[in-house]
């Protein structure tokens, strides 16, 4: 069952930070951070290794609170993909510090948690973020592993006349 | 437990006793049993809707349907549920069984049953 849900776990995408000005515009000549841009090119594409080190860099380069969010809440998908899961939870709580409305934060701390067994901290994760973004299809999936992890659903015949 | 707790249970009982009661096979158009019941021979159990494993929702729900001579499940109807989200999974699983058909007379008849589903989420 653990090892059906972590897999399911896997398969989920990372939900990673709206893009912000500086990553959709690479070709706009002024101060850019094509590091976060390319960071979260490499981890849409499952580089994650390189998605972290290019975000990682872009960070330092960071001049926005958007943009500071937006590159920890990338580093927290890419940190949870690879299995760094405390550091990936500590860069979705930065994230959240930074801008406690980002859902993306909320369903990647949730992915976290759940793949860390903590049932209860994930679901409270997911139940805040769908206060934000009530039908995302990534909340609902995590919370949909998380009540799979919780309970065993059962349908039986009470009676037939 | 205390007395007041204790009969509100009973009342609580009784009351989803009432709520979920199913009449008795009968013959279809009549009040009077067949003298051979249909038998189920295919079975199908209802989806617990995604819906309601989210919102962490249980209950009951039951729907009665007809039974034709040649044992198909026609005119299937949830005559009770404790929420929405149980009718549809209720109806296509019924819709799927198949039964032997009622016999009166030594003759197929058609008749009408009800069942009765519990949907419930058991902690792991």
């Amino acid at each position: 069952m653990m090892f059906a849900v972590r897999t399911l776990l896997l398969l989920l995408l990372p939900t990673l930070a709206v893009a912000t000005e500086s990553m959709t515009s690479k070709s706009i000549i002024g101060p850019q951070n094509t590091f976060l841009a390319d960071g979260a090119s490499a981890l849409m594409s499952g580089d994650y290794a390189e998605g972290v080190r290019l975000t990682e860099i872009g960070l330092r380069f960071a001049g926005s609170n958007r943009d500071r969010g937006a590159a920890h809440n990338n580093l927290c998908a890419g940190l949870m993909k690879m299995d760094q899961l405390e550091l990936a939870l500590e860069h979705c709580d930065t994230a959240l510090s930074i801008n406690p409305n980002d859902w993306h934060a909320y369903s990647n701390r949730a992915g976290v948690l759940l793949q860390m067994d903590r049932l209860e901290e994930a679901e409270e994760a997911v139940e805040k973020g769908l206060a934000i973004r009530p039908n995302s299809r990534t909340l609902l999936k995590i919370l949909d592993v998380a009540r799979s992890m919780r309970y065993r659903p059962q349908v039986s015949v009470v009676d037939e006349r | 437990m205390t007395f007041p707790c204790r009969l509100a249970g009973l009342l609580l009982t009784i009351w989803l006793g009432s709520t979920f009661a199913s009449p008795e096979v009968r013959i279809l158009g009549s009040d009077q049993p067949p003298e051979i019941a249909p038998v189920l021979v295919a079975s199908h159990t209802p989806e617990y809707p995604r819906e309601a494993i989210r919102a962490e929702i249980g209950g009951l729900a039951t729907a009665c349907f007809t039974i034709t001579r040649k044992g198909r499940v026609r005119d299937v109807v949830v005559v009770q549920s404790s929420n929405e989200l149980f009718r549809k999974p209720v109806i296509k699983a019924i819709r799927k069984s198949r039964y032997t058909p009622a016999k009166h007379n030594g003759k197929p008849v058609a008749a009408q049953l009800c069942r009765t589903y519990r949907f419930s989420l058991e902690e792991r």
